[in-house]
């Protein structure tokens, strides 16, 4: 007798069930519980940023000379800041830019690095190969920061261009490291089989190597998010991303400072709800990856 | 040795030159006009023909790009196209406060990170281990200009204990440590969380290692163990990271020396920018450029001193 159920059996009641949705379900029921609670913390603020107009109490952007400074209260929930904007309503709208902003950046970043690092380790020792590592490697130069404000200094501040600017500063680590994981799968006798079949260079990227590099380019670039947001959050810190009286939270920060003798507030809940989402992110990863490669997270 | 130091310094240039010259023509493509920023959006067109002409800024894009090569290879980087001082000048003036407060963020990260790593790996799975751990993630997970930000609120509102804005002056010891110690802080706390968790963990590699087991055999003590076998092996790894973080704290401190109002070449980048000072931005990115160079060959150089078994002969 064997134990594995002949085909086209119903898997017996004591075996787990597969598929997406079990998988995922058991994925997240092993998870260590920090890593839970950072998942709840990051969704919490995914639903914010989504939900932000219905949330709102006040437009975030009208000013009132006498209702500047003004502490807790049923009409302004968090107080209002140096101009009389309703600090609550600035800082849900505020989690919508910066979530918004890192994340699609983030996202762009890795699939053009994803398939440039493909290419590149397909073409392993070629021209485009050779090509790739070394602009790779002179974007490498910079810190991500400083990469990220050479970009603004070209492109200009604003909402579009500090997406690229984050999307620029990560896709030369992303890219590498898409390199570096295909490069192995290259190796593989599967992929020669399929070169000796006469598959296309296209065919074989995309439906040989992407497959296979897709669930850990997917925890690498999530690896990074927490990062994304500090880069979005300084940037826009330095008023060099989303411009006023856009609300984000780097610059209600900004701004925050100027009054921070006389009311702390308007700049204390931007660096909370920052603190949140990047721990949050942080545990939710750290909890995934369980320390195995610590060295590969920086600013 | 020599011949690693030429070759990578050879490569360093051309590093510096691609990112020079990409920036130099799409800075000129992209940004705003300087014109307008110095003389405002009210000025007639014929007065900013007449400035830019002053500037040279009307030649076609290629003479000024051969004009600056040109007076690069001189070590003249151009003037400021916002008040004609030379770039040069004012770089090497703010230079010396972005390396003390970068040189003092990694060290503080060095010295309390290694010893805290070293521990945190002994002790691994106790409660202070925990706790550490929990400390230094959540260490890693502030933005630097947060920790500034923080800091301040302590420090100079709460406490009353630092000068919120200002560089010091340099001469004199007091007055520069009692500017410099929060940014530095600021700096240091978040590279301690870093060196920490990196240090943890290239200790707890090597204490599995079977020469490990065989030195405990043979009675040597825990701390000869440690001291001897453990940190001999775990100084390259400390070594890299060090080069690595003292990259990234370059880069964070561009945002804490904003903070603090503080003189520096992060300072001077951002107010560039904003007014599109064109030759400003591309001299301060030199500075960053050259920075990160230096410190990776150093780096290198590092590896050969530790290691016996790394030479470049």
């Amino acid at each position: 007798m064997t134990s594995v159920p002949e085909p086209g059996t119903p898997a017996s009641s004591s075996q787990p069930r597969t598929g997406f949705w079990p998988n995922t379900l058991r994925f997240i029921a092993r998870l260590p519980l920090t890593a839970k609670i950072g998942g709840v913390m990051v969704l919490l603020m995914i639903l914010v940023a989504i939900f932000a107009p219905l949330l709102l109490t006040h437009d975030p952007t009208t000013q009132s000379m006498i209702r500047r400074n003004q502490g807790f209260s049923a009409r302004n929930w968090l107080g209002t800041d140096g101009f009389g904007r309703d600090v609550y309503s600035r800082l849900v709208l505020g989690a919508r830019y910066t979530l918004a902003i890192t994340m699609t950046s983030l996202v762009i970043a890795a699939a053009l690095g994803t398939f440039i690092g493909l290419a590149a380790a397909y073409n392993r020792g070629g021209k485009l190969d050779m090509v790739v590592v070394w602009l790779i490697d002179v974007l490498m130069t910079f810190p991500t920061m400083i990469l990220g404000v050479i970009v603004v200094a070209v492109l200009g501040p604003g909402l579009t261009n500090v997406g690229l600017a984050i999307c620029i500063a990560f896709l030369p680590r992303l890219t590498r490291m898409a390199r570096g994981v295909a490069l192995s799968i290259v190796a593989n006798d599967y992929i020669e089989a399929a070169r000796a079949l006469g598959a296309s260079r296209l065919r074989i990227i995309l439906r040989h190597l992407l497959p296979n590099i897709m669930s850990e380019m997917t925890a690498i670039t999530a690896l990074w998010l927490g990062t994304g947001v500090q880069v979005e959050t300084s940037l826009s810190f330095l008023g060099l991303g989303v411009q006023p009286p856009t609300p984000s939270w780097g610059l209600m920060i900004k701004e925050g400072i100027a009054t921070l003798y006389i009311n702390p507030w308007p700049s204390l809940f931007p660096v909370m709800a920052i603190l949140f989402v990047i721990l949050g992110l942080n545990l939710l990863v750290d909890g995934i990856q369980d320390n195995k490669t610590p060295g590969m997270r920086d600013a | 040795m020599l011949r690693l130091i030429v070759t990578r310094i050879l490569l360093m240039l051309l590093a510096v030159f691609t990112v020079l010259t990409a920036l130099f023509f799409g800075i000129r493509l992209g940004a705003g006009d300087p014109t307008v920023a110095i003389q405002g959006s009210y000025a007639t067109a014929e007065s900013l023909a007449k400035l830019s002409q002053a500037l040279g800024l009307d030649k076609p894009l290629w003479q000024q790009y051969l004009i600056y090569l040109a007076g690069l290879l001189r070590g003249d980087l151009g003037v400021s196209i916002q008040n004609g001082r030379p770039v040069l000048q004012q770089i090497l003036q703010v230079v010396p406060y972005t390396l003390d407060l970068t040189f003092w963020g990694v060290l503080i990260g060095v010295v309390i990170g290694v010893p805290l790593g070293f521990l945190s790996a002994i002790r691994r799975n106790s409660l202070l281990d925990h706790a550490i751990r929990v400390v230094t993630l959540s260490g890693i997970s502030v933005p630097p200009f947060i920790m500034g930000y923080v800091l301040i609120i302590v420090f100079v509102i709460g406490l009353g204990l630092f000068p919120v804005a200002g560089g010091g002056d340099r001469d004199d010891l007091v007055s520069r440590f009692s500017y410099l110690t929060l940014p530095a802080l600021s700096l240091g706390l978040i590279m301690t969380s870093y060196v920490t968790r990196v240090t943890r963990t290239a200790v707890l590699e090597v204490l599995t290692k079977d020469f490990i087991r065989t030195g405990r055999a043979k009675g040597l003590s825990e701390g000869a163990i440690l001291y001897r076998h453990v940190l001999r092996l775990t100084l390259v790894t400390l070594v890299t990271l060090v080069g690595l973080y003292a990259t990234i704290t370059v880069g964070s401190s561009v945002v804490i020396e904003v903070v603090f109002s503080r003189p520096g070449v992060g300072q001077l980048i951002v107010g560039a920018i904003s007014q599109s000072d064109y030759t400003v931005v591309q001299g301060a990115v030199i500075f960053y450029a050259a920075f990160v160079s230096l410190v990776n060959l150093a780096v290198d150089l590092a590896y050969a001193v530790i290691d016996p078994r790394i030479s470049y002969e």
